[in-house]
């Protein structure tokens, strides 16, 4: 299969990414909301979403911003809570094939869960290509900066999100997301070790280690069993 | 802005951009191995099943409904922005009820 990043597929992928931005928009608007509690200045608040951009292990990160800061802990902290992302960009592989690394190094940057999953389910789905990424990426990441922003510029003007469900979005993008992965009954193996173990991690570890602990144990079902069909 | 506070958002931001550009160095090592490549086939709806299992089962009754109601949204219209307004909706109706 040839590796491509076509612009048309960069528009596809800003455009069905809209609705994800929302919810995306609504927790940035969170996080920079409590960076004013958690002490970061305006432009912390700004660089850190603009070159972490990685919404879950930031905020894990305002729970330790206390000066003097504990650097080593932030940045060991940070990669914990992100380690998911090699298993990410691992599975988007087929599809990177051949582009050249000046092209496929910088457009990684875009990866972040919403963005994968959409590309994901778009490039083994559809006829869309490596630029769905570029698309989604970039609209999420305009969407987490300018919400990081106008949450820490409106204080407290923002009402708890909670009471909206706004907090279920992420869920509910992922569960439709999940949906569009069904392939058909071989997949409720992996999905159920990967579902049971996540559980258990949650229960037992704290921070992200269930989404990593979880993916492995899944994909590990792949040991057994004729897949021919896949 | 104090330079701690710098070394650390870059260090934070360059562990991060690790992560995400290791996935394909990664697959190069073990590649031509069939059995990591089935492996490698089932990760992405395990990432995704690991992902929601708790935010689905481990945080609330009204969660667990509303999960159940924006996947059968979604099997049967197939449009994101719908599932998203009838999770979201549901939920933030169940939350007044209980």
């Amino acid at each position: 299969m040839p590796a491509r990043l076509t612009l048309e597929s960069a528009r596809q992928g800003a455009l069905r990414t809209l609705p994800v931005a929302l919810s995306v928009f609504a927790y940035g608007m969170v996080y920079g909301l409590l960076t004013r509690q958690a002490g970061l200045t305006m432009v912390e608040s700004t660089l850190s979403s603009g070159l972490i951009f990685a919404g879950s292990s930031q905020f894990v990160a305002l729970d330790m911003w206390t000066h003097p800061l504990p650097i080593t802990a932030l940045i060991l902290t940070t990669l914990i809570v992100n380690l998911r992302h090699v298993l990410m960009s691992a599975s988007l592989t087929p599809w990177m094939r051949g582009l050249p690394s000046r092209a496929t190094l910088p457009l990684l940057f875009l990866l972040v869960d919403e963005s994968w999953a959409m590309t994901y389910g778009a490039v083994s789905r559809d006829k869309s290509d490596m630029g769905f990424l570029l698309g989604s990426g970039l609209l999420i990441w305009a969407a987490w900066m300018a919400a990081t922003i106008t949450g820490r510029l409106a204080g407290a003007i923002i009402p708890d999100p909670e009471a909206f469900g706004l907090d279920f979005a992420f869920t509910a993008v992922f569960l439709s997301l999940l949906a569009g992965l069904w392939k058909g009954r071989g997949d409720i193996p992996p999905w159920a070790v990967a579902a049971i173990t996540a559980l258990i991690v949650n229960h037992f570890l704290p921070g992200k280690w269930y989404i990593v602990a979880g993916g492995l144990a899944g994909s590990l079902t792949g040991l057994w069993g004729n897949h021919a069909d896949r | 802005m104090q330079i701690d506070s710098l070394i650390a958002i870059l260090g934070m931001a360059a562990v991060t951009y690790l992560t995400r550009i290791s996935g394909p160095w990664l697959v190069r090592l073990v590649q031509g191995n069939q059995r990591i490549e089935a492996c490698l086939s089932r990760l992405p709806g395990s990432i995704l099943a690991a992902l929601l299992a708790p935010l689905v089962f481990a945080v609330g009754t009204a969660e667990a409904v509303a999960s159940g109601i924006t996947l059968l949204v979604t099997l049967r219209f197939r449009n994101m922005p719908l599932s998203l307004v009838a999770g979201v909706g549901s939920l933030a109706i169940l939350r007044h009820l209980w």
